[in-house]
């Protein structure tokens, strides 16, 4: 996989590449350095020192190559980039290079021996994947005299050719130029020719860009996560009756992330990627101290130490303790016992998978778990095993299970839980609804109807994906895992390719419609009539968002006495008291009979956050103050007042300045300034405006 | 706020969003949860055990029960406390809890305030816990003196009104801001005022506590002879907040047969039970079809707790502190200082840089609005073991949204459940995350679904190349035999399976900090029961060591050849063998890891050549890029993050 390659493409630059045919668009040369620079792209963005790339343009205006001083037959061929590793460098300077020329002189076996010269001359005997990519649309001339020793060169060399061309007749791919010109039909099937002499691959460029289309797989080498044993029974107290088999686990399936941005520093106004400084971090160490400025000093790595939190108490670790602390383990893969698989909880299963085979240079171990493959299969079982990967490392509890294919079996494990991984959370069950009084009701609003369940079972007989071709590959089901590919890593690595040989434009291409294949239901499926028999027996309703500004819950105990009966005594006093700011304020507001009343109110609640700000020592009630601002602006914007809110917090924006200004960064920070349009339409601020209000003073 | 504001505010940090298991962890963690244990002391919570129990008569009869230390109602209730107190510091240790008894005859108040709520008395001031009040906790379970002294009932119980109004007080003063605010009152006495005066004013208080969103979980006591009526005084001061808890299964309902034994087991359980906050991961809604859109919230009912992180602290003044880390990033070329304002992200490309700006980044991203878009439904069969990324969330029907999201969600669990089928759903968590594909999956309990990401075609690794031999059927047999025998009726119960590097941490470190003994010996309930292996299945493991005898004997004959090239290899102990295999021990510092470690303690990283360190980082899967002091300052990030 590592192998070393070389690859030279031969592009045809001839004045005629201009022409647009079968309802083309593009040109004959755009069509083809669209593919072009989309496998020299994919290659530099695998990085690798070892893919070397050479591009020869043929039927070019002058001639640049070493062959053409001894011979005038390799005239206007030129070798746009040597052999060498593609970087950014060269993509620029072969973009400067890659365009028509005013000329149909040139030949094009010609650029082809010199293709082959390049080659022969970087890779001389080593050990390389040779291959030449050649691209035209087929007109002009093409030399075919003394094609047999260039046919045996090619086989000599090892070389892999692959004539690609524009409007080339493919049968497979299904595809026939009508009013084809002769003299392109005779270069075509004498291109065709030389390629089944030398074994290489011949088609039309219409299927390389459909091929290119879909996203190439990186493929990771194997690399064990442990290799150890597996045992069932301990050796050392029960010598002769414990079984161990020699193990390797690898990863089966493993997040394949997206490539990943770095911080660079804007140094210059103009933010182009010439002027992107590369940023050093330094790490320093701060306490807390009252009575420095800043309130915090610095610490030098030297006075530090190891320690934990236990609750809120900081409990030093020494390096002796430390041992102490470990939890000492020894490498191994242990069985605990069995379960039926139908026992098994899918959502125990906590990681991503792995696959345990055995030790390939052990034909022993291979068959020994062979047996332990097929037990487990027959008796469909799932084992449990406690894994620590390497020693002192924590244990994990994983579930086995059997994989058997053609000509290949192994294990396959997930991680389960441990008893503290389990959140206890509590959910009332959807069949039954329980009334205050204990009665249990099998009928109510939240219960489905018969009609609807009815209706949801018929739907989803409709929407059967059993018989449906995957999105993307005909051939394999709809939704395997292999038919899905990772939307966010190949539009990133799509944008970045784009980006990067199109530096000047502020332009994001589309994105690839096979990224998105999974994001709908298939064409196929398209029940109407279920559906809208659902829709109506669900009768599901929307709540409008002003609505849900309001509190969901009901305002009055479990027994529904009538609170408000309660509170009128409160209410009459029209008073919001420093100790009980948020249930007052909210009592009074819900009493309102018009929603202007509220001025008096939110005037109160502004004199209370005033003084809790005012009274606290540092910033210990600054959390109390932030609780009731939060609730006077959900209440102004609830009400539809939110122009009180606005005039309080900017009062309250002055009123911090000085000695309080760190409660406005609190402010900041919880987004407590003043209201958006998101929040209630009426509003007219700006981001500028608002940002402006957070930050400036 | 709710969950769904919370994704959003989020969406700036999009470049984060990278990894999102520990971002969902984040979430979790910054919705914190303050929860004030209100514990009724009167003559019948403090009696001693078997007062009146009836079934205390044939307690001594049974066989052999786990001798269970009797508590009283009270004192069962503080234990209670206290063992909740130390799961909390393991599994949420950002979270506040208090302790309060009402009743005493004594009274105590923070900041000497007394006056106030009379025959109150704040064991344990809302906080995150210390191991001082842990402390003081264990000292008076540990001396009945004290306890009995502390528990002694009033002669006039306290008023509920004051017992509110103090929780209204210790929640807006301590857990401002807090998501989740709960008093859990434990009580026998379910109608603790008979005054009209009284009972206005406690019920006036409660809805307060309800309008400042504070929940009251109640833990009634019933005894044979007295059922618990909650609709004498508990049905006017509790509401129903708008969640699924209407039709909640009563948490209220604790120990109705309150035998001495077992009613601190059974407090436990029904206090474990609400122990934690429902924490919702997200807000989001399911498009069953075109039109017919329900909504719903997300969870993460199985995460793994790893044991907390450690910290850099610094001895200043007599106190502890814990150091704080900061980065200044600088221009590498001119040491200039940089701002946030001032960063770019870019991707490496052909050795350059490729660049976009935040609102480019926003869009590449962008896969459209948060959703869980049904496609269609398939066999469960078709999902395969293996498909599997992380840990499944669970999502539940939310009425905020949609009316009638929970009938129709309902309705479609029901139909996967009977006919054994999975949904199959595009799912963006939020805005700006990676979109995935998830089987949608049945659950029985809790009822609802599950999400399983499934791979995508990138994620699924190549199989190791390894010879293909099968196992004879002779040989199968004997290990069917021998699994049959290991078979645990009860599956997987993870109830059983402490997480033994956790237990241990937490289990030292409470040692020291409460300044107690270190543990000993240590349990570890992972590891095989090996005598039960060794009685149920010894004889049939070594049956299956001769079968394996034969198969390879007979493998050999059947193809000498092969097996003599594998033979030559550089064999490790063979399958099936009983040989010892002696550990090879880490000689000295041969342990990279080690070695890098000491030089990081001894601050001497630097003194290391860049061969050695980016050997280090490359092994650790890090970045080996940058001149040596990038390299020395990423290896001392990783050391002091761990």
């Amino acid at each position: 996989m590592a192998d070393k390659q070389a690859t030279v493409y031969i592009i045809d630059l001839a004045s005629s590449m201009n022409q647009t045919r079968s309802g083309r668009s593009e040109s004959d040369l755009d069509y083809t350095l669209k593919y072009l620079w989309d496998r020299i792209t994919t290659t530099v963005s695998n990085g690798r020192k070892t893919d070397n790339i050479a591009v020869v343009g043929f039927r070019t205006d002058g001639s640049d190559n070493s062959l053409v001083q001894s011979d005038d037959n390799y005239r206007n061929i030129s070798v746009l980039s040597p052999m060498s590793q593609f970087l950014m460098p060269q993509i620029r300077e072969l973009q400067k290079l890659l365009h028509l020329s005013d000329s149909e002189d040139g030949d094009g076996i010609s650029a082809l021996v010199v293709a082959i010269d390049i080659i022969e001359k970087y890779c001389k005997k080593l050990k390389y994947i040779r291959n030449i990519v050649f691209l035209t649309n087929g007109n002009g001339r093409f030399d075919f005299d003394g094609i047999d020793d260039i046919v045996q060169q090619i086989k000599d060399q090892g070389i892999k050719l692959t004539i690609l061309g524009v409007e080339f007749d493919d049968p497979e791919f299904g595809f026939k130029e009508e009013d084809k010109p002769s003299s392109k039909a005779e270069n075509e099937s004498a291109l065709k020719r030389l390629c089944d002499d030398c074994d290489g691959v011949f088609g039309t460029i219409a299927e390389a860009i459909e091929e290119i289309q879909r996203p190439r797989i990186k493929k990771t080498r194997p690399v064990p996560s442990f290799r150890g044993c597996l045992t069932i029974g301990d050796e050392s107290s029960n010598p002769g009756s414990a079984l161990i088999i020699d193990v390797e686990r690898y990863p089966r399936t493993m997040v394949a992330k997206p490539p990943s941005a770095s911080s660079f520093a804007i140094i210059s106004e103009e933010a182009s990627n010439e002027n992107l400084q590369k940023i050093r971090n330094t790490r320093s160490y701060q306490v807390e101290d009252e009575s420095a400025p800043g309130q915090s000093i610095d610490i030098d790595r030297e006075d530090m130490a190891k320690g934990y939190l236990y609750g809120r108490t900081i409990v030093p670790i020494s390096a002796e303790d430390a041992e102490i602390v470990k939890f000492e383990t020894f490498a191994s893969l242990r069985i605990i016992g069995f379960i039926p698989r139908s026992s098994f909880d899918r959502s125990f299963s906590l990681s991503n998978s792995n696959m345990i085979v055995a030790s390939k240079v052990n034909d022993k171990a291979i068959m020994a778990l062979s047996s332990f493959i097929h037990a487990l299969y027959e008796l469909d079982s799932i084992a449990v095993g406690r894994l620590v990967l390497k020693d002192d490392k924590p244990p994990t509890m994983i579930a086995i299970a059997p994989v058997i294919e053609p000509e290949y079996e192994c294990l396959v494990d997930v991680q389960l839980p441990f008893a503290e991984d389990i959140r206890q959370y509590k959910f009332a069950p959807l069949d039954t609804v329980k009334t205050l009084t204990g009665k249990v009701l099998e009928k109510h609003r939240l219960i489905p109807t018969q009609e609807l369940q009815e209706a949801m079972n018929d739907y989803i007989e409709a929407m059967d994906l059993t018989n449906i071709e995957g999105a993307n590959d005909g051939s394999i089901p709809f939704g395997q895992p292999d038919d899905i590919f990772s939307p966010l890593l190949h539009r990133i690595q799509q944008v970045i390719r784009s980006r990067a040989t199109n530096p000047d434009e502020d332009f994001l291409p589309d994105i690839n419609p096979v990224l998105t294949s999974y994001s709908t239901v298939p064409r196929e499926l398209d029940p109407e009539e279920e559906l809208t028999r659902l829709r109506q027996a669900a009768d599901i309703k929307l709540i409008p968002a002003r609505a849900k500004g309001k509190k969901v819950g009901k305002d009055k105990p479990l027994s529904g006495l009538d609170v408000s009966k309660l509170l009128e005594k409160r209410i009459k006093s029209g008073r919001i008291s420093f100790g009980n700011p948020i249930p007052e304020f909210r009592q009074m507001t819900a009493s309102l009979k018009q929603k202007d009343d509220i001025e008096p109110f939110v005037q109160q609640m502004g004199g209370v956050i005033k003084g809790i700000i005012k009274d606290s020592a540092a910033d210990l009630q600054y959390g109390r103050a932030v609780e009731c601002l939060k609730v006077l602006r959900e209440e102004c914007i609830a009400m539809e007042v939110f122009e009180l809110y606005d005039s309080f917090i900017k009062e309250l924006k002055t009123y911090t300045e000085g000695e309080r200004r760190d409660f406005w960064s609190r402010v900041r920070k919880e987004r407590l300034g003043l209201v958006l349009p998101s929040e209630d339409p009426r509003s007219t601020l700006s981001t500028e405006e608002s940002g402006k209000f957070y930050y400036g003073r | 706020m709710s969950a769904d504001k919370k994704w959003n505010a989020g969406a700036d940090a999009a470049d984060d969003a990278d990894d999102d298991d520990t971002r969902d962890e984040t979430e979790y963690q910054a919705q914190k949860d303050a929860t004030l244990f209100a514990i009724e002391i009167s003559n019948s919570m403090i009696a001693a055990p078997g007062d009146g129990d009836e079934m205390d008569v044939d307690g001594g009869s049974k066989k052999k029960k786990k001798k269970q230390p009797r508590y009283s109602n009270a004192e069962a209730a503080l234990r209670c406390a206290e063992a909740v107190l130390k799961n909390r510091i393991i599994s949420t240790p950002n979270d506040m809890m208090g302790i309060l008894l009402y009743g005493t005859e004594q009274t105590k108040y923070a900041e000497g305030n007394t006056t106030s709520y009379p025959n109150c008395y704040l064991l344990m001031d809302v906080d995150v816990p210390d191991a001082a009040s842990i402390k003081e906790l264990k000292h008076l379970l540990d001396n009945p003196d004290e306890l009995e002294e502390l528990l002694k009932p009033a002669e006039t119980p306290a008023s509920m009104a004051s017992v509110f109004f103090a929780a209204n007080h210790l929640f807006t003063t301590k857990a401002a801001n807090f998501n989740s605010r709960r008093l859990f009152i434990i009580t026998d006495n379910d109608n603790p005022e008979t005054d009209k005066k009284a009972r206005t004013a406690a019920q006036t208080r409660a809805k307060d506590l309800y309008d400042l969103g504070v929940r009251i979980e109640p833990f009634f006591i019933s005894t044979p002879t007295h059922e618990f009526d909650k609709s004498l005084f508990y049905a006017d001061v509790m509401y129903d907040t708008g969640e699924d808890t209407e039709n909640l299964p009563g948490s209220e309902e604790v120990a109705k047969i309150a035998d001495a034994e077992s009613r601190y087991d059974q407090m436990l359980a029904a206090i474990t039970a609400k122990q934690a906050p429902r924490r919702a991961l997200f807000t989001s809604k399911m498009e069953i079809g075109k039109g017919l859109t329900i909504g719903l919230k997300g969870y993460l009912l199985h995460k793994r707790v790893e044991p907390s992180r450690s910290h850099y602290i610094h001895e200043h003044g007599e106190k502890l502190q814990i150091v704080k880390g900061s980065t200044t990033r600088m221009v590498e070329e001119t040491a200039q200082e940089v701002g946030q304002s001032q960063l770019r992200k870019a991707y490496k490309f052909g050795g350059e840089t490729v660049s976009f700006s935040d609102d480019e980044i926003r869009k590449i991203r962008n896969f459209g609005d948060p959703i869980i878009r049904i496609l269609g439904f398939k066999p469960q069969s078709e999902l395969q073991f293996w498909h599997n990324m992380r840990s499944s969330m669970f999502i539940y029907p939310s009425e905020e949204d949609y009316t009638g999201s929970t009938r129709t969600f309902a309705a479609l669990r029901t139909k996967l459940l009977t006919s054994k089928l999975m949904g199959l759903a595009w799912f963006i968590p939020r805005r700006n995350a990676a979109p995935v594909v998830v089987a949608v999956w049945p659950s029985v309990e809790p009822q609802g679904l599950f999400l399983i990401q499934l791979p995508f075609v990138d994620d699924i690794r190549q199989n190791p190349d390894v010879p293909h031999i099968v196992a004879p059927n002779h040989l199968i047999d004997r290990m069917q035999d021998v699994i049959r025998q290991l078979h645990m009726p009860r599956g997987y119960v993870p109830d059983k399976y402490p997480n033994p590097a956790l237990q241990k941490h937490y289990k030292v470190l409470e040692a020291i900090a409460l300044e107690e003994e270190l543990p000993e010996e240590f349990e570890d309930r992972t590891l095989p029961k090996y005598k039960n292996i060794e009685k149920h299945a010894g004889q049939l493991i070594r049956d299956w060591g001769d079968a394996m005898e034969q198969a390879m004997a007979e493998l050999r004959l059947s193809r000498p050849a092969q097996v003599e090239i594998h033979g030559t290899k550089r064999g490790r102990e063979p399958a099936g063998g009983a040989a010892k295999k002696v550990k090879k021990e880490a000689e000295g510092s041969g342990d990279p890891d080690k070695e890098m470690k000491n030089a990081f303690n001894s601050n001497s990283l630097g003194k290391m050549t860049v061969a050695v360190l980016k050997d280090w980082l490359g092994a650790k899967g890090m970045s080996t890029a940058g001149k040596k002091a990038d390299l020395v300052e990423r290896i001392e990030e990783h050391f002091e993050n761990k």
